[in-house]
């Protein structure tokens, strides 16, 4: 018998009912959001979490100053590794990656925050027994805008939710790259080991490309629980800080360079599969221009009876019936 | 005799009222009594909390029923909605309860038998007799009246039979229940079944609609009878954490109405007061100081200094539970408040030239329309002449500033005057310094500052001017809340803790929070006034306080009874292990409190609501008292939404306006509520008739 469904998690027996979170936090020199990123982790109702915490190239002295305060709350649970230069965010995340023990991972970045719920929810989730079929769990959340100012951060505004969805559907992510924010996506530890690192050969889309490895072993279970927060700073016109604007075009850049990847990974061990990639892709074309075609007939249907229908519409309608009946002859 | 009888124990039963009815009784073929909080009363607040118990029970029992209590309330609504929209049922079964359950929570047939079980003997456990009604049927069967239960009630007639009988009525005529005969007193109908049609009844109940009027208009004479009425509460979600409130209030209640006539008692609102201190207070204060216990031993901590005035009621709880124990953390109230310290800081982040945006923001802030004059008052020490610029920039002299109207006009006066703010700021900043520097506060190896929360501006000004003479100085904070706007001073404040909610939660849960502060900040207050500046007096810093007679006052009659009832409270608990209410140690945890806030500032009862809205509160560091709710309804409705903003309860203050609205005023308040608490469940805006 051929059979397809289910096999999420397959052959995949690692699935743990532990309760232990490792969180990996990377900061560099932005002491004012660290410190809140530390509150948000110390009030989480789940206290059973390790933080590594990564000095990616930032003043130690200022970082372990900062600390110093904190050190009492956090007890054993905090492991700090100082890199002396700026690492991609990927070889910082893998560093801290390689340290972790526990039943979960997850990315906490300094200037991201949580509901005090995340941990406990998210946790509860994974463990529950008709979720053991689930590789990772996110939730929904929200962004805020804010600004910095001195010594202190400034709220502007927020903006709704993220781009939720009750089902994370493997060719949605394929399609639409990556709409999961790392603050709100907490994976197994059992398959963040399976999956490896994070590809330090993407300056950008490394996120997308981790989840998509992600699901290649097992689905990602959604919580609709607003109760991750990603913070953008944003200047006093309202535009995202200058590193924003560099990372867009990068990121057009990457995504055509990962998706040429991706195809040659496909047809590696089967050239010849090539005809069927063009069939496919001359199928879905033909689909899009008739409905492109489609739409275009109803578009000019409406235009036309808009125009009859409007008052100038109807004069003008009326002036050319009544040449035609008159002045014609 | 447990807690709850004992209180009942204390009735004087009310002889007058008896004897009314007996003789009303002469004259009736029957007399019919409905049962919950007229015969019998629950030991909880509201008759749902059973379900917490449930839940709790079963929890207790190592069973998987977390959640159990919202999903019985929920199975009860949908057995509602389905005998009515199905077959026209006008009530429904306990069973028809337990069938809806699992739709609501992953229980077996076995859970659910065992919860239904479990439900009886939580009932059976939490009833008591109320002791007019039964000495009233004594009399009945003695005069030969005959006398029958009418109640719209889903429990099992025969277990109502046996609970009757067991709390000591006997002899009735007919046990009448609306789960029995589908047909309830609120429409009316179940005064045309046989038992009860063409006699002339007098029924008496506590419930106005319908045990009295719905009764008369089928020709039946009534009795309101309120002295075991309870008004259910819904102002959180419900579980096993709303029970240490919802019981020792419920038995503070009933303390409250040992005197027949309590409710025109001279002392009442005294003995209210008292009584949520009991109750309220115990779990709030309670929670907060062993959480402070906790959390003071993990981030060794050797010195709290409890800040005025909100730290006046948290220190004497503090010294209270930390009584006969090893704890060696001293502790210490300091005189400060947002003015002194803000302006003593704003020397530090000002310059001759320029005042710093802070400061800016600080100087200017007001809550309502406010006269120039006024604002700058408040500052004092003020040289004549920033008076006479701020005749020139604003025409008149009492020209007002509002929200955002004028305000970037007054920042830049105050810019424009920075060179002799900076003076003042001075003034102040040597003031607070010596008083520190007398306080040792930046001696100690780990200070904790304790205060209510909400910005952490205290604990910023607090450590940059300790950071003045000690750069490498430290301290933590701990609070019972912490607003959004605390997570942008955290860097300068250093650690904050919150016992209660913090700045990470979801807005709709922070603008619930917002709800109870004002009520919660003058219940916690000192009874001096606020530290408006210091003198060196004796070769001391003395802070110079400002005495209002009317603060004074209040404290007086509404404060200081809240706060004896705390530290009584507590006094019991460390001396006999309990309260008089039967409060123990490990009902005060945060998440009971947290749960006691809510229920007590979204759902108060009406009598709560008229006792907290006579408290008048300072929100400005000016501490002008402006009243809690203003009882008065604006003249035009389209005022109302103007007047509400003024307000941060504005659940108290909406429901205030709902007690004497006429029908027409009524129907604008509902609006105004759809419209504006649309950040309340549906489960908390019923207490509005919305949802």
């Amino acid at each position: 018998m051929i059979s397809f469904f289910p096999n999420s998690m397959e052959g995949f027996t690692a699935v743990s009912d532990g309760e232990c979170v490792a969180i990996i936090m990377r900061t560099c020199n932005r002491p004012v959001l660290l410190v809140r990123a530390l509150a948000s982790v110390l009030q989480q109702t789940h206290q059973n979490w390790h933080l590594y915490l990564v000095n990616n190239g930032g003043d130690k002295p200022t970082l372990e100053n900062v600390l110093t305060d904190y050190r009492s709350a956090f007890g054993e649970r905090l492991s700090v590794t100082h890199y002396e230069t700026n690492h991609s965010m990927e070889a910082a995340a893998n560093g801290a990656l390689k340290q972790t023990k526990g039943d979960f991972v997850i990315i906490h970045d300094d200037g991201d925050t949580w509901h005090p719920s995340f941990l406990q929810k998210t946790t509860a989730f994974l463990n529950a027994p008709e979720n053991h079929r689930y590789a990772a769990v996110t939730t929904n959340g929200e962004t805020v805008y804010e600004q910095l100012e001195a010594d202190r951060i400034i709220e502007k505004y927020r903006k709704g939710q993220f781009f939720f969805q009750q089902h994370i559907s493997f060719s949605e992510l394929l399609f639409t790259n990556n709409n999961i924010p790392p603050i709100s996506f907490l994976i197994r530890k059992s398959v963040a080991d399976a999956v490896g690192s994070f590809n330090v050969d993407l300056p950008i889309l490394s996120d997308w490309d981790y989840i998509l490895r992600v699901i290649q072993i097992g689905d990602i279970g959604t919580l609709d629980d607003v109760i991750a927060r990603h913070h953008q700073r944003i200047n006093e016109n309202g535009i995202h800080d200058d590193m924003s604007a560099f990372r867009e075009e990068q990121h057009g850049k990457y995504n055509v360079l990962y998706t040429n990847a991706l195809i040659r990974a496909f047809l590696k061990s089967d050239p010849g599969t090539i005809g069927l990639l063009r069939l496919i892709m001359l199928k879905g074309d033909e689909k899009i221009n008739a409905l492109l075609q489609q739409n275009q007939i109803r578009f000019d249907e409406l235009k036309t009876q808009i125009k009859r229908n409007s008052f100038f519409g109807k004069i003008k309608f009326e002036l050319k019936r009544l040449k035609k009946k008159y002045l014609v002859k | 005799m447990t807690g709850f009888l004992s209180a009942l124990a204390k009735w004087t039963p009310d002889q007058n009222w008896i004897d009314q009815m007996l003789q009303r009784a002469h004259m009736k073929d029957l007399v019919t009594f409905d049962i919950f909080d007229t015969c019998l009363t629950r030991n909880t607040d509201s008759p749902v909390d059973i379900f917490a118990q449930v839940e709790k029970h079963l929890l207790l029992e190592n069973k998987k029923a977390a959640g159990f209590a919202q999903a019985r309330e929920n199975a009860e609504i949908a057995a509602r909605q389905s005998a009515c929209e199905h077959n026209h049922l006008e009530d429904i079964t306990f069973e028809e309860i337990y069938v809806q359950l699992p739709r609501f929570i992953n229980f077996s047939e076995e859970e659910t038998e065992a919860a239904k079980d479990i439900e009886l003997k939580m009932e059976q456990q939490a009833l008591f007799p109320v002791c007019d009604i039964l000495r009233l049927t004594e009399k009945l069967n003695e005069a030969n009246i005959a006398y029958s239960f009418v109640s719209d009630m889903y429990l099992p007639k025969e277990f109502l039979q046996k609970i009757l009988t067991d709390n000591g009525y006997c002899k009735w005529k007919d046990l009448i229940i609306s789960g029995d005969c589908r047909k309830t007193k609120a429409s009316g109908t179940i005064w045309n079944i046989k038992e009860l049609k063409d006699k002339k009844i007098l029924h008496i109940g506590d419930n106005y609609r319908s045990d009295i009027t719905i009764p008369q208009k089928y020709g039946i004479e009534t009795q309101f009878y309120a002295r075991a009425h309870c008004q259910p509460r819904a102002g959180c979600k419900l579980s096993p954490a709303v029970l240490p409130f919802s019981i020792s209030h419920r038995y503070e209640e009933i303390i409250l109405r040992t005197n027949p006539d309590f409710s025109s008692d001279p002392e009442h609102d005294w003995k209210r007061m008292y009584a949520l201190g009991q109750s309220f207070g115990v779990v709030q204060v309670g929670a907060f100081v062993l959480w402070l216990i906790e959390r003071s031993r993990t981030n060794n901590i050797t010195h709290l200094a409890f800040c005025a005035r909100d730290g006046w009621l948290m220190r004497k709880a503090w010294h209270i539970l930390t009584q006969d124990t090893n704890i060696s953390i001293t502790d210490s109230y300091l005189y400060v408040s947002r003015k002194v310290l803000t302006l003593g800081a704003g020397y530090l982040t000002c310059t001759p030239e320029k005042i710093s945006p802070v400061m800016l923001d600080f100087l200017s802030q007001h809550m309502y329309a406010t006269p120039v004059a006024a604002i700058l008052d408040r500052i004092k020490s003020l040289d004549p002449t920033i008076y006479e610029d701020a005749r020139k920039i604003f025409s008149a002299p009492d020209a007002y500033v509002r929200k955002n109207d004028n305000l970037k006009k007054l920042k830049e006066f105050f810019s424009r005057n920075s060179k002799k703010f900076y003076k003042v700021f001075q003034k102040y900043n040597n003031e607070i310094i010596g008083y520190f520097t007398q306080e040792k506060l930046y001696e100690y190896k780990r200070l904790g500052i304790v205060d209510m929360g909400w910005n952490g501006t205290m604990q910023r000004a607090v450590r940059q001017l300790c950071k003045q003479i000690t750069p490498d100085f430290s301290c933590m904070g701990f609070y019972y809340g912490l607003w959004d706007s605390a997570s942008g001073n955290r860097y300068m404040t250093g650690p904050m803790e919150s016992a209660f909610f913090s700045e990470f939660d979801q807005n709709n849960d922070m603008r619930k929070n917002i709800q109870g502060i004002d009520v919660i900040e003058e219940l916690h207050s000192a009874p001096g006034g606020s530290t408006s500046a210091f003198k060196y007096e004796a070769g001391r810093w003395q802070p110079v306080t400002v005495e209002s007679p009317q603060e004074r006052e209040q404290f007086e009659r509404l404060i200081d009874p809240f706060q004896k009832g705390v530290l009584d409270g507590l006094s019991e608990l460390v001396k006999y292990g309990q309260t008089r209410a039967g409060l123990q140690k490990s009902d005060l945890t945060t998440q009971n409190a947290f749960h006691a806030y809510r229920l007590l500032f979204l759902s108060p009862t009406t009598d709560e609501v008229k006792v907290l809205s006579k408290i008048a509160h300072g929100a400005l560091f000016d501490h002008n008292l402006t009243a809690l709710c203003d009882a008065r309804i604006p003249a035009r409705p389209k005022d109302y939404q103007n007047v509400m903003w003024n307000y941060t309860w504005t659940v108290g203050l909406l429901r205030q306006w709902l007690i004497q609205a006429s029908p027409s005023q009524k129907d604008a308040i509902h609006e105004l509520t759809k419209q504006h608490l649309g950040f309340l469940e549906k489960r908390e805006l019923r207490q509005f008739n919305i949802g």
